[in-house]
């Protein structure tokens, strides 16, 4: 018998099977209970995996709408969490510093939009300007530290000259009560200042904390700004200090703005 | 050889009724079942066909279980697997010459060894689809087992008389 009539003839013997079986399988389920509830659950799990089958098949062809929906999923949720994102930023920069009440002292909350850090002459660009009650001269800060001086503003933006530039001196103290002295920053590294005329007389010891002094309308008092590392003595009579910032102003994000309500008052009182 | 071919249908069908008083009156116990079919379907000449044997196995299990007064269907739908299986049985263990020249097999011939495993391995494949179709999931594993092992072995016994019969004229 030649190959094609052998398929056929086992074709015919496994047609005539499956009949046969069938018919024997009807006569089994219409003549016993017991059959008729064992076959009925063979069909049962038989229909089972056929549509199962089918099912797994169907879900495979439908993937790619299903990755388009998907997709879309995912830029409506990536909008949401940014949408969200802006908010939690909103709360934290109000929720960052939270300065003690004064009435002389009012302070802003504000992120930083821009700022160099790798140049001599640094500056910094936040977001809170004339509209919010921001004018020039007013200090900026975080709770690490004096981080600048607000040079020039805009309606909704303000320019501020980091600390971080020859430009600036901070008047600070040794201590809470410690002596007063110009610090500025020492233009080789990020984190480092020098404290100048501190009297010789003064004991200053690595370690000690330097704080604003509030000699200023610009910064409050005792706002800590860094630790002393090293001392020399300059001129015979006045120490050279050096001050490890606490700042890192590489990873500045959100600042406050100080507004000081005495601030025209004292200007004024200057000119006289 | 044609002596045998006349008598064969003959002899069948009064072996189908023998089978017909053995479920009507010998029933032994509830782990045996005895039975003779698997081996006359065997022994249906080789030169016909599976079809045609088929076919028969069908109407003989549709009789026995119509007229032995059992649930019809059962006999008819272990019986017709054995006549599909019935030439792979003899090709393998009696031997490709068999099919190939559409000669008869018989004790003497072919040996009760070679036989005996014929019989036993349509024997086994038909109390596995009666039991199981049987119990229909009401019994537990053991007892079906237990029950084609009993019937097999029972029914191996009286298999070998019915072949003996069925295939004793070649031997003249």
């Amino acid at each position: 018998m030649s190959g094609k009539g052998n398929i056929y003839h086992y074709l015919t013997n496994a047609l005539v099977f499956i009949i046969l079986e069938a018919g024997a399988l009807v006569m089994l389920y219409f003549s016993g209970p017991l059959q008729n509830i064992w076959i009925m659950k063979g069909v049962h799990a038989f229909m089972g995996t056929i549509w199962g089958g089918s099912e797994s098949v169907k879900y495979y062809f439908s993937l790619k709408g299903e990755n388009r929906r998907l997709v879309e999923d995912n830029d409506r949720l990536t909008g949401e969490l940014r949408h969200y994102k802006s908010i939690l930023d909103k709360i934290r920069e109000q929720e960052r510093f939270t300065w003690p009440s004064s009435d002389r002292y009012r302070y802003i909350p504000a992120s930083v939009v821009k700022m160099s850090h790798n140049r001599q002459h640094n500056y910094i660009i936040v977001n809170k300007g004339s509209e919010d009650g921001v004018r020039e001269r007013t200090g900026v800060i975080t709770t690490d530290g004096a981080v600048g001086i607000i040079s020039a503003v805009s309606r909704h933006y303000s320019y501020a000259i980091a600390f971080t530039n020859p430009e600036i001196a901070i008047s600070a103290r040794i201590g809470h009560e410690g002596a007063v002295g110009t610090m500025t920053w020492d233009g080789m590294s990020a984190k480092g200042a020098v404290l100048n005329e501190i009297p010789c007389h003064i004991q200053a010891e690595p370690g000690d904390t330097v704080y604003t002094s509030g000699f200023s309308v610009i910064f409050p008092p005792d706002i800590p700004l860094g630790t002393i590392v090293d001392k020399k003595l300059k001129n015979g009579a006045t120490y050279e200090i050096k001050v490890s910032l606490f700042e890192d102003f590489r990873e500045i994000r959100y600042v406050s703005i100080v507004c000081d309500s005495d601030f025209d008052e004292i200007e004024e009182l200057e000119k006289r | 050889m044609k002596k045998t071919v006349h008598n064969f249908p003959v002899l069948f069908m009064l072996l189908v009724f023998a089978q017909m008083i053995i479920s009507n009156y010998f029933n032994f116990s509830m782990f045996v079942t005895l039975s003779i079919l698997p081996a006359i379907v065997i022994c249906i000449p080789v030169s016909v066909s599976t079809l045609v044997c088929m076919t028969i196995g069908f109407a003989t299990g549709l009789a026995v279980d119509v007229m032995a007064d059992g649930v019809i269907g059962l006999n008819a739908l272990a019986l017709v697997p054995v006549a599909l299986f019935r030439r792979m049985f003899i090709r393998i263990f009696l031997g490709e010459d068999i099919i190939n020249r559409n000669e008869n097999f018989s004790l003497k011939k072919n040996g009760i060894a070679r036989i005996s495993l014929v019989m036993i391995c349509s024997i086994v494949l038909f109390f596995g689809i009666y039991v199981t179709a049987e119990c229909a999931g009401t019994r537990p594993s053991w007892f079906c087992i237990s029950k084609i092992a009993a019937s097999t072995a029972v029914s191996y016994i009286v298999s070998l008389v019915a072949v003996n019969i069925l295939t004793s004229k070649d031997r003249q």
